[in-house]
């Protein structure tokens, strides 16, 4: 008699990675040159420096302008009194001491005022006249004497400026 | 695998890595993927580098380069180990079993 196992084997396979080294060169190290040539223009930028200078002046003017303040107070205060009281007293008049009343009555008032500085400028005009004549009076006379034809006009002449 | 052998200082030659699966022995996508080496003495548990690998178009062939960097090298002389590690873009995060052997000797100048 034959006896046999019926036994079950078992195969197991690691899925493993397999690795297999080669030794050389291979990668290509390429060693990249670039050359870069650069133009260099030259160009002469002429701008104009604008400048303002701003000159400020600082006018100093007074202004006048008084403030006024003037505060009145019054008082008019002083006494009312009466020199005597009388008080009725059983139909009698009695005199008494007057009972004297102090009144005091403070006012006060400010007044405040502003002087109000306004320069009038007016132009004084001069006009000065001037007036000349000259030239030659003459007054016709008659004949009297021989000295008639002795002027230069029958008469008196004067000559004036 | 065989020994991988360097100078100190140099910045070549460069590692090509393929990866496939290792049922089907088709070419894992690496789409969105790193692949880094990671870099220490034997017998040491100290990491002197992790360098990420460049995965060259297309990514579906499965194949990532190591490129030194100029300082990565700069070890002392001696037998150094590597892992490969891989995350995917699924962030599926997968590290080879085997280590790869390093021997890197002192350079002339």
């Amino acid at each position: 008699m034959a006896t046999t196992t019926l036994n079950i084997k078992l195969q197991t396979v690691a899925l493993s990675k397999r690795l297999v080294v080669a030794i050389g060169d291979f990668l290509i190290i390429k060693l990249l040159t670039d050359t870069v040539t650069t133009a260099e223009n030259l160009n002469r930028a002429t701008t104009k420096s604008l400048a303002d200078p701003a000159l400020t002046s600082e006018i100093i003017s007074v202004a006048p302008n008084k403030i006024l303040t003037e505060s009145i107070a019054l008082d008019d205060g002083g006494q009312l009194y009466f020199s005597q009281n009388y008080l009725v007293d059983n139909g009698d008049y009695v005199s008494a001491l007057g009972k004297i009343y102090t009144l005091f009555k403070a006012i006060s008032e400010p007044i405040t005022t502003s002087e109000n500085y306004i320069t009038a400028m007016a132009k004084i005009l001069t006009d000065t006249p001037l007036v000349s004549s000259s030239g030659l009076l003459c007054n016709q006379n008659y004949f009297v004497d021989s000295t008639y034809f002795s002027e230069d006009y029958v008469g008196e002449s004067r000559a004036f400026s | 695998m065989s020994t991988i052998k360097l100078v100190r200082n140099d910045t070549g030659p460069q590692l090509r890595f393929t990866l496939t699966d290792s049922l089907t022995g088709a070419a894992v996508d690496l789409t969105g993927a790193t692949v880094t080496l990671h870099l220490r003495a034997v017998d040491t548990t100290t990491v002197l580098l992790s360098r990420n690998a460049t995965i060259p178009a297309p990514a579906t062939n499965g194949i990532a380069v190591l490129a030194w960097q100029t300082t990565d090298l700069d070890i002392a002389a001696g037998e150094y180990e590597g892992e490969v590690e891989i995350v995917l873009a699924s962030t599926l995060r997968e590290t080879i079993f085997d280590l790869l052997q390093f021997t890197v000797r002192e350079d002339f100048t």
